[in-house]
């Protein structure tokens, strides 16, 4: 859900020229058909964990091709119409509002983003009381965490604007130009680190919610159960691999020669990037589950992604989990 | 000498059945959200409401007051920068039209300006101008203003030689010849200049409200979108096109009436 | 009855001379464009004051050249104009010119067209309008003083324009083919109407045509110019007995037709050489 401004285009034909070789890749798996995953964003570190499993599952005879699109809707749009297969996002909305025929399968990562003020200006919450507010966008998940901590501290903002992107957001805290917003964990270090000292973050209570979830056409799942349930497998060993070794990432990414373009100022930041969240538990070694997508309801429903009486929503309506249970049969749940 | 040597007196065409013209151009929008309402039905697309649920959508939108609000938001940059486009442009173009100097200077920024896709350039404003209102004002100028300068130094350099020649016969002095002579009769191409110019100001305050950060129509636009709510979204794109084509019409209209006065006698006999 | 000269510097126009004093001259008039081009070369011109002078020639011949020099509205490469026997340098009171393309003001009204002029000269508006509307009902065009140039014909249009020259009581006004955009009935007319209003104005006529005609029945002296580079051939004085005479009837006289007779066969002549080059 942010934007990484550092990330260069050169990057982004790079990792293109990849999904080409990815799906020409796997000759063996010619009868399995081809998977095409739209990502709604540029490529990133923080995509290089889907890719390790993606070339992991091409090995097993997946056949797989990637791309960048400018945003989540145009992704969302993309999977809608067919002219891509599996989608990267939380497309509630989608779903709800317009019965489209599309399911979550998999939680890539939970939301974890950080409100940071600058301390010569505020202490803690009750400062940001009648102060103006930056946030990614209108209905966004950083929107709702602040809506969320206004509410509980019993504080009103004096205006909610949107700069879109945790770098542009943090950018603008170092120029001054700002002095309290909420920002993603990579931007969290920096600001941490270049601020020397100016910054300090605010209390949060735990925000369990999805931030990236796999998703697909219904008929598309029925069609390609074995290819997506190979896929499932790779992403949980892959994702309790990283839980356990967040070193294991760039390691993979030379071994499967992954965004071999990216500027090394850029590589240096993987390592950091993958530990840091590990450490504040955004990767879940079962995929989310159940339990995920209730805190889901709750959170998009206070953010207006959803809307009406959540009790009355049920899991079946957004999500598919019969894949991903199939995977925790065989690997087994932790 | 009497009336009966005046030879042939014009009349003006006769405006060939107004009623005829009415019938055709209602045809002409009934057909545009016919379709429209056909093709939000079928549907082409989930994300494709239709025709009514828009316009339900703009209704409620224009009576919850949303709106009016965004259009106070958005209003903001585009006022200021096409205020400044105008201005600074018609001046500019037409100082490009009378004087060398002032011409071989602004020439080649502004031809390159027309010619270049600014719009890509929208982004890279923010670096500049941040986030705030300047950087949109810098948005809807740099779309806006190139071509306001170059319609008004056009229209300045092509004045007719024959009514400059004219008023210099009268011993018409420079100043006399420039305000009576060149630019009412550049008025005409400044002003399509200006209606270009506006049309393009929108162009680039939207943009502005998509790229840089989301606000007013820009936001609704956005909002809705990533929220799914389709018939919102086009409500607000609809409204936007709608603004557009009425402001553009109304400054026709001050055209004519401010300026045109014989192309007001015409379409009034 | 036609008396025709070899040079203008044999003063001998007797019918023009007797009595009329010189109010233009140009002497020595040579004009080359930007680009080599030699559109006259050498002119030497007296124009009688009160007195009616048409150019003649073919097209290219400098016609138009002479008389925008003349208004101060192109300068000559050599040579001086003199109004008054005052060396003039630029546009002045004392001359007004009549437009080919009549070059009104679209956008303004006939009575604000036709003060242009006086407005020019910062005459106040009282005044202007006064003048201006009396000019309009000279030449015939009263009730229109709120039309728009748009509304009226070729022929009105041009009224327009000798209306607004009128106004500023210059001496001296230069025409430029100021019939040629009008269709041949509205031309004579209009021939009629200003050989009535130059009678009462008293004014002093330079006229450019490519007429034949047009140049013999308005003319009291037709300057016949070479062309290109523009020199003078002849100038004619046509000897016209017009007292009591319908202008049907002067068309058909003798003097006038071999006038027009003895023009076309120089001008004949012209066309015969162009045609061997």
């Amino acid at each position: 859900m942010f934007i990484r401004s550092k990330m260069t285009l050169l990057c982004a034909s790079a990792a293109l020229a990849l999904g080409v070789a990815m799906s020409s890749g796997a000759s063996k798996a010619a009868e399995m058909g081809s998977m095409h995953i739209a990502f709604g964003d540029i490529p990133g570190a923080d995509m290089l964990g889907f890719m390790i499993a993606a070339k992991r599952a091409e090995s097993r005879g997946v056949k797989l091709k990637i791309s960048f699109l400018q945003s989540e809707d145009l992704a969302s749009q993309a999977i809608v119409s067919g002219q891509a297969d599996i989608g990267v996002g939380t497309p509630y909305a989608l779903i709800q509002k317009v019965k489209a025929p599309i399911r979550m399968f998999y939680q890539l990562s939970k939301l974890a983003f950080f409100p940071i003020v600058n301390t010569e200006k505020y202490k803690g919450w009750k400062d940001l009381d009648g102060q103006p507010m930056y946030t990614h966008a209108r209905g966004s998940g950083t929107e709702a965490i602040m809506n969320l901590m206004a509410m509980k501290n019993n504080i009103k903002y004096s205006a909610m604007s949107y700069v879109p992107g945790s770098a542009v957001r943090a950018g603008a805290m170092l120029q001054g130009r700002i002095d309290a917003t909420i920002v993603d964990a990579e931007r969290r270090t920096l600001l941490m680190r270049e601020g020397k000292g100016k910054f300090a973050l605010l209390p949060l209570p735990k925000i369990d919610a999805s931030d990236e979830a796999l998703y697909a056409n219904t008929e598309f799942m029925e069609k390609n159960e074995e290819a997506i349930n190979i896929l499932l497998e790779e992403l949980v060993l892959t994702w309790r691999e990283i839980n356990k070794n967040p070193g294991y990432v760039s390691k993979a990414r030379a071994e499967y020669n992954l965004l071999p373009d990216m500027p090394a100022s850029d590589a240096e930041g993987i390592d950091p990037y993958y530990a840091e969240a590990v450490e504040t538990k955004i990767f879940d070694d079962n995929g989310g589950g159940e339990k995920a997508i209730l805190g889901d309801f709750e959170f998009y429903d206070f953010a207006g992604t959803i809307k009406g009486d959540t009790s009355k929503l049920t899991v079946e309506e957004f999500w598919n989990l019969a894949p991903l249970n199939k995977a925790l049969d065989k690997l087994g749940r932790m | 000498m009497s009336r009966t040597l005046v030879d042939s007196v014009y009349i003006p065409p006769e405006t060939s059945s107004f009623d005829t013209m009415i019938i055709w151009r209602t045809i002409s929008v009934l057909f545009v959200f016919g379709s429209w309402e056909i093709a939000g039905r079928i549907p082409i697309s989930i994300a494709f409401p239709t025709f009514f649920e828009t316009m339900t959508a703009l209704f409620e939108m224009i009576m919850d007051g949303r709106l009016a609000h965004a259009y106070f938001e958005t209003l903001k940059p585009l006022l200021v920068g096409v205020g400044i486009s105008a201005g600074f442009g018609v001046l500019i173009g037409t100082s490009m039209g009378l004087y060398r100097s002032v011409q071989w200077l602004g020439e080649p920024i502004f031809i390159v300006m027309q010619a270049a896709p600014m719009a890509a350039l929208i982004p890279l404003v923010t670096f500049v101008y941040g986030i705030g209102l300047a950087a949109k004002v810098c948005a809807v100028v740099i779309l806006a203003a190139p071509i306001i300068v170059l319609n008004s130094y056009k229209a300045v350099t092509n004045a007719n030689v024959s009514l400059i020649q004219m008023c210099a016969s009268f011993q018409g002095s420079r100043v006399q010849q420039i305000i009576r002579v060149i630019i009412p009769d550049a008025s005409p191409m400044i002003f399509a200049g200006l209606r270009l110019g506006v049309a393009a100001g929108f162009i680039g305050v939207i943009l502005a409200e998509l790229l840089i950060t989301p606000t007013g129509i820009g936001d609704l636009i956005t909002y809705h979108r990533s929220v799914a709510e389709y018939a919102d979204m086009y409500a607000a794109i609809f409204s936007i096109i709608l603004f557009a084509a009425v402001t553009i019409g109304l400054l026709e209209k001050a055209e004519i009436a401010y300026f045109r006065p014989e192309r007001k006698k015409k379409k009034g006999s | 009855m036609t008396t025709v000269i070899a040079s203008p510097t044999q003063e001998e126009h007797s019918r023009v001379n007797d009595t009329a004093q010189e109010i233009v001259e140009v002497s020595g008039i040579t004009k080359v464009y930007p680009g080599g081009t030699v559109a006259l070369r050498g002119v030497d011109l007296a124009f009688p004051k009160g007195k009616m002078t048409t150019l003649l020639g073919p097209s290219g011949c400098g016609k138009t050249t002479l008389l925008k020099i003349i208004a101060g509205l192109l300068d000559a490469t050599e040579g001086v104009v003199r109004v008054n026997g005052k060396e003039v340098s630029g546009p002045g009171p004392e001359r007004a010119f009549v437009f080919q393309d009549f070059a009104l003001l679209p956008w303004a009204t006939v009575l604000t067209n036709v003060g242009f002029g006086l407005e020019m000269q910062g005459v106040d508006k009282a005044t202007r309008e006064a003048k201006s509307r009396s000019y309009i009902t000279k030449v015939g065009l009263a009730g229109f003083e709120d039309n728009y140039p748009h509304e009226l014909s070729g022929g009105m249009r041009q009224r327009v324009g000798l209306a607004r020259a009128l106004a500023v009581s210059a001496d001296v006004l230069l025409m430029d083919e100021p019939f040629s955009a009008v269709d041949e009935q509205t031309r004579r007319l209009f021939q009629e109407e200003l050989l009535r209003l130059l009678a009462m104005e008293n004014k002093t006529v330079i006229f450019v045509t490519h007429s034949i005609e047009e140049a013999v029945y308005v003319s009291d002296q037709i300057v016949l110019l070479s062309p290109r580079p523009g020199r003078i051939n002849r100038v004619v004085i046509p000897g016209i007995e017009r007292d009591g005479k319908t202008p049907d009837e002067i068309r058909r006289e003798p003097g006038f037709l071999d006038t027009v007779e003895d023009i076309w066969d120089t001008l004949k002549k012209y066309l015969d050489e162009e045609r061997m080059v």
